[in-house]
């Protein structure tokens, strides 16, 4: 066998062990995150009830992230094993916190089509299970966030703003998820007015949150240094600034903004909001995916 | 309270990879597992070239990063300082590969031998200590030094750099080297505290 050169040499590394499975379970831990709690305030601030968006949050943030996660498992038949460090560990806090949202957002949902049940969402039990699962939708948008930013080893991960950074993300993707869904199942009574500005609202704090984040990286050491410049001028600033910043934010802002502005276009808004909708997940996506990618561990000597 | 460490003598280290070689043997890693690394670089420019030689293993550190991580609680920290993976634990999350500064752990994706397909008789048995879909790293040949042999890399080393002992014992060999000479650690400014020095 050939003696890997690479592997002796003493340069900066990337990582190499988290790659697309867990980018995409990160990426839907904050879709179906984002779209429970945005379905949760069009329910409880603008009194529409959205069921379907609850259920499919559960659905996409609890089943399909640990799908994606066990995945990328080595022994996929001892999941149940990442379950028993809370105490320290970022991953059995994650899957805890998931676990909470999927079974207390059910438990809070399923009265909306199982009315035989003792409780409705308007009980105080049913209120107790909506901030649970709230909670838990909540620590889920932190929890992608936290689970990089805890390694000590690779220093663009490791800064507080990551996790800010990843629940900004994770509303994103709920109102993303909502202009979708607006355009396969129509309005149904939702204020899309505000849903709009606060998307409008969401990616201009990303956008200074992004720039804030790259500034703190890029002046924290040379690993995080390299790292940073694999992200806006090495191989990955084609994925940064074509996928993340363009097609994730800046096309997405623009389109709403027009639509936002045009209002009254009628069928035309409805699929433009969805483009807006599809590319702003794709970025996240990307996003997720060029972060992982762009993880640098220092240079030991 | 034992902490078991290891120093390393840059001033020695000839760079023969004996120490690779008989951790191979030792522990029978699979292919591209190296539980033992000797890292090398070139500087500068003729006349003034150099060539850096780190020899370098896991630093079994006092507050290992790879064990905050560990969501199965597969790596545990014993009493003399030894970090260790439990294979019949790990579930191959590799949180624990993201964590480590110092690029120690491998993760066995499969077990290949050497030589094909076919794995020769050695290979069938050293490999009885390995799992696939697992991470890894070295032990400090733990199994040694339950027997009070010391690590095989510190036996085979023909230009006697390694030393390994107790380092909260102030008479112990690794301690009066430490006193003696000028010493560092990896990426102290990590904060893992690790156990593995280089004397220069």
């Amino acid at each position: 066998m050939a003696r890997p050169l690479e592997e002796f040499a003493l340069t900066a590394k990337r990582q190499k062990a988290w790659g697309w499975p867990i980018a995409v379970a990160l990426f839907l831990a904050a879709v179906g995150s984002g779209l429970f709690l945005i379905s949760l305030l069009v329910e409880r601030v603008m009194g529409v009830p959205f069921d379907f968006g609850l259920i499919l949050g559960i659905g996409v943030g609890g089943i399909a992230t640990s799908a994606a996660f066990v995945f990328d498992l080595g022994r996929k038949g001892r999941f149940w094993r990442v379950l028993l460090r809370p105490g320290k560990s970022w991953i059995s806090r994650g899957i805890i916190l998931i676990s909470m949202f999927v079974i207390f957002g059910l438990l809070y949902a399923v009265p909306g089509w199982w009315s035989w049940l003792p409780w409705t969402k308007e009980t105080g039990l049913g209120q107790a299970l909506m901030v649970i699962a709230a909670l838990g939708a909540f620590g889920t948008m932190f929890y992608s966030g936290f689970v990089l930013s805890y390694s000590l080893a690779i220093s663009i991960w490791n800064t507080n703003l990551l996790p800010i950074l990843c629940v900004a993300y994770a509303f994103l993707a709920g109102i993303a998820m909502m202009f979708i869904m607006n355009s396969a199942l129509g309005e149904g009574g939702i204020n899309f007015s505000l849903l709009k500005v606060m998307e409008m609202s969401l990616i201009i704090f990303t956008m200074v949150l992004f720039f804030a984040y790259l500034m703190t990286t890029g002046y924290a050491g040379t690993a995080s240094r390299e790292a940073t410049m694999l992200l806006v001028k090495g191989r990955l600033a084609w994925v940064f600034w074509g996928g993340v910043i363009a097609i994730g934010l800046l096309l997405p802002l623009l389109i709403t903004g027009y639509t936002y502005i045009n209002s009254d276009i009628g069928a035309p808004s409805v699929a433009l909001l969805a483009t807006a909708g599809v590319l702003e997940l794709s970025g996240g996506l990307l996003f997720r995916y060029s972060l992982l990618r762009a993880g640098v561990f220092a240079r030991v000597a | 309270m034992s902490r078991l460490g290891m120093v390393i003598d840059l001033k020695t280290c000839i760079a023969c990879y004996a120490c690779v070689v008989s951790c191979k043997v030792e522990n029978g890693t699979p292919p591209t597992v190296f539980w033992a690394k000797v890292l090398e670089r070139e500087e500068g420019k003729y006349p003034t070239a150099r060539r850096i030689i780190l020899p370098v293993l896991c630093n079994h550190c006092q507050d290992p990063p790879c064990l905050r991580v560990c969501p199965s609680g597969a790596t545990t920290k014993r009493e003399d300082g030894i970090v260790l993976v439990d294979a019949k634990k790990c579930v191959g999350c590799k949180a624990c590969m993201t964590a480590c500064p110092y690029d120690s752990r491998y993760f066995i994706k499969e077990i290949r031998g050497y030589f094909g397909e076919d794995l020769v008789p050695c290979e069938r048995v050293s490999y009885q200590k390995h799992q696939e879909g697992v991470v890894e790293k070295c032990t400090f040949c733990v199994e040694r030094v339950k027997k009070g042999l010391e690590p095989a890399c510190v036996q085979v080393c023909p230009a006697s750099c390694r030393h390994f002992g107790d380092l909260d014992d102030p008479n112990s060999e690794v301690s009066r080297l430490l006193k003696a000479r000028l010493s560092f650690q990896l990426l102290p400014e990590i904060g893992t505290k690790p156990s593995v020095y280089y004397l220069t």
